[in-house]
């Protein structure tokens, strides 16, 4: 019995010793790469493979693109990029294991990860622990502030503040919201309070349900009761999702808005109409966004992915990264950690991205960039409403937070922020 | 507040969340009972049975012909799973659940890679009816019908038919059934696809509200299983209108007392508290009443 013991100490002794060797090793042989290693880890099966395997695309995308042009020049020669890619079966646990793959196996130079909240954590804390550089490539709660991690996707500043004050001044300032319990969610109702506030609208009903809830009826008829001139929705998830054929089947028809919808899952192209009519989005990009470059992106996904059911936001915020990436890359002329967060926290941008100009804020992690409302009709195509017109992202300045001067490595949420402070008493 | 819309949201409620259980459990619950296998691909037939639906109606087939079509289907997939595998798994409860649980992953991945993420699903038919300030969607209620349907046919089957009859013998004493002719593989193979084709069916009306993927089954199965173990497997359809009649009871109760997280988490205190007083399931306990009634 004392001597099992022993035995699987000096092992896991053994096993230290040689991941802290093997860790020295990385370093020395990253330098002398012959290629530059991105490692991607998104859900391409389980439930979430529906808004994440457009993801994949939008990487491969841009890295065939990168190499098609020469490729990098790093340290004196030009280097193509390898694309890594796992997939997390939307299970939590399977990105912590996967992003040590990526960091102590492929040695990569970057790691992209997650769809998720808590995917999102569970890859990212490993990969800033070993302080190689994370993106996430989603809408998101923002508020994260981290030397080594950097956002692509629409925050809630670029989202839920300009669209909910839109539902206010053009429909009325009485809603409900209901949403998925959990991080993000919780997040995003924060959001939807500050928005309220700001704009003088009142939150008659918040309620919070578990990923399973898929019969509806007594939320509907609390909603009925309620009377609010537009409903908020965070559904995440193919149960909730049921939400939609059964409100349209009892005959709520009340106007809703969702952060969610259609711009990650296209419901509109996965429920017969006219089961999301009535619903408007804000999507940093979808292929329905009427501009030359957004056509432009689809057809080159179409061309390279044929089967592709609907090009979202993820294969745009995904594709948007790497070149990101790329750009930090030449810029720092090395894939030296510390100089390559230099180069990223320089502004980089993309004036031609699929949904419009975008442009990383060195300060805040996270970009500028447009959005654009939509309205599903009764046939399920998306009317255009308006465009909100290019962002900044200042969440994190108006809390303190300069990421190029130092880093606090913690996620901010809106009541921390002083101004909205009376939104939350 | 209009008074009479309530009560009826209430009732409604009560029959939805009945129709939900009974739909997702029939399948499953038939085949534990009769033979002691649990069937962890319940939920990948009742995607079967969705996809099947779904294509045949985008095909031009009516919805009625487009559900039977979609029940034949997996009927036959279930026989056939039967007749390769679960037949070497019969009353090896631990065994049978190991591979019907690496079916069921065979069939979600192949199903993704064949078919891609998702699919396009079946309107909901029928519209509404309003009492007072609440309206309800018709087809909630078709769905309670149609798991009304399957249940009084179910048991017309097992008390009116000769293969009811012999399936009863083949279950009570396989040996002696045997012994008086009755092909016993040949009826365990039938009750096999008969309760794949169940789930088929359930599959089917559920595409009609819900998006079909192939992680389709995956939102069925827990509830399923939940009820399935109330139920117990002493009298099968009995122990299923028992076990439905609780769990939507609690359900429905505590949703419009407390709110839907309450109410899903009363689902499984529900099921815990019925496994303690009786862990043979309802219908098990039921049977051991009656036994003891009549040993006095």
């Amino acid at each position: 019995m004392i001597a099992t013991h022993w035995r699987s100490k000096l092992a896991t002794l053994f096993a230290a010793v040689s991941i802290s060797f093997g860790a020295g090793f990385v370093s020395e042989a990253a330098r002398a790469k012959d290629v530059i290693v991105l490692c991607t880890i998104d859900d391409l099966s389980g439930d979430f493979s529906i808004m994440s395997t457009p993801k994949t695309y939008g990487y491969k995308l841009a890295v065939k693109e990168i190499n098609d042009a020469g490729g990098i020049e790093v340290d004196g020669e030009k280097k193509k990029i390898r694309l890594i890619s796992y997939d997390g079966q939307s299970n939590v646990a399977r990105y912590q294991q996967l992003a040590q793959r990526c960091i102590f196996d492929d040695e990569a130079d970057v790691v992209m990860a997650g769809y998720t909240g808590a995917e999102r954590e569970a890859a990212r804390q490993e990969v800033v622990r070993n302080k190689v550089i994370y993106w996430h490539n989603n809408q998101g709660e923002g508020g994260i502030a981290d030397h080594y991690s950097f956002f692509s996707g629409v925050t809630p500043e670029q989202q839920v503040l300009p669209a909910v004050k839109y539902m206010i001044e053009n429909i009325g300032p009485r809603m409900t919201f209901i949403g998925a319990d959990y991080n993000f969610c919780r997040a995003i109702g924060q959001w939807v309070r500050v928005a309220a506030g700001l704009n003088g609208g009142k939150i008659e009903m918040e309620e919070y349900f578990p990923f399973g809830v898929s019969q509806w009826q007594a939320t509907i008829d609390k909603i009925k009761a309620t009377k609010p001139d537009f409903q908020v929705h965070c559904l995440v998830g193919a149960d909730q999702v049921q939400f939609y054929p059964q409100a349209q089947a009892a005959g709520l028809r009340t106007p809703a808005w969702s952060n969610v919808t259609i711009a990650d899952g296209y419901e509109h192209k996965r429920f017969a109409p006219p089961s999301l009519a009535n619903l408007y989005v804000t999507p940093g990009y979808i292929e329905d966004v009427d501009s030359n470059e957004s056509k432009a992106f689809a057809a080159k996904i179409r061309a390279m992915f044929p089967d592709t059911p609907y090009v979202n936001e993820h294969a745009a915020f995904g594709y948007i990264a790497a070149k990101a990436m790329a750009q930090a890359w030449t810029k720092a002329g090395t894939v030296d950690t510390e100089k390559v967060i230099t180069a990223l926290e320089g502004d980089i941008s993309l004036p031609d991205a699929p949904g419009g100009p975008w442009t990383l804020r060195g300060s805040q992690h996270h970009a500028a960039m447009p959005s654009h409302m939509f309205k599903v009709k009764d046939d399920h195509t998306l009317e255009f409403v308006k465009a909100f017109d290019v962002t900044e992202p200042t969440f994190l300045k108006d809390v303190g937070v300069d990421l190029t001067k130092s880093s606090p490595g913690r996620q901010f949420l809106p009541p921390e922020n002083a101004a909205w402070a009376q939104f939350f008493k | 507040m209009d008074i009479w819309g309530q009560i009826i949201s209430y009732a409604y409620q009560y029959f939805d969340n009945a129709a939900f259980l009974a739909l997702s459990a029939i399948g499953l619950i038939l085949i534990y009972g009769m033979m002691g296998v649990i069937n962890m691909a319940h939920g990948e037939l009742m995607m079967i049975g969705a996809y099947t639906a779904t294509f045949a109606y985008y095909a031009g087939v009516p919805v009625p012909i487009a559900i039977i079509f979609a029940g034949i289907v997996t009927g036959v997939v279930g026989v056939i799973i039967e007749r390769l595998i679960v037949r070497h798994f019969y009353n090896q409860l631990l065994s049978s659940l190991v591979v019907t649980w690496g079916l069921s992953l065979i069939f979600t991945q192949g199903m993704l890679m064949i078919f891609g993420p998702s699919a396009k699903n079946m309107p909901t038919p029928f519209g509404s009816f309003s009492v007072g300030e609440f309206s309800f969607g018709i087809y909630r209620m078709v769905l309670f019908a149609v798991a009304l349907l399957l249940i009084v046919g179910l048991w017309a089957l097992f008390r009116f038919s000769s293969f009811g009859t012999k399936a009863q013998a083949a279950i009570e004493n396989p040996t002696m059934a045997q012994a008086l002719g009755i092909d016993t593989r040949r009826i365990y193979t039938l009750t096999f696809g008969l309760g794949s084709a169940m789930g088929g069916i359930a599959g089917a009306m559920f595409a009609m509200t819900a998006a079909v993927s192939p992680f389709f089954g995956q939102a069925y199965t827990p509830l399923a299983f939940i009820t399935v173990v109330i139920a117990g497997g002493a009298n099968v359809i009995a122990g299923l209108v028992y076990a439905v009649a609780y769990l939507a009871g609690i359900q429905t109760l505590t949703v419009n007392v407390f709110n839907q997280y309450i109410g899903y988490i009363s689902i499984m205190a529900a099921a815990f508290v019925a496994l303690l007083v009786m862990p043979t399931g309802i219908s098990g306990f039921v049977e051991r009443r009656r036994v003891r009634a009549m040993q006095r």
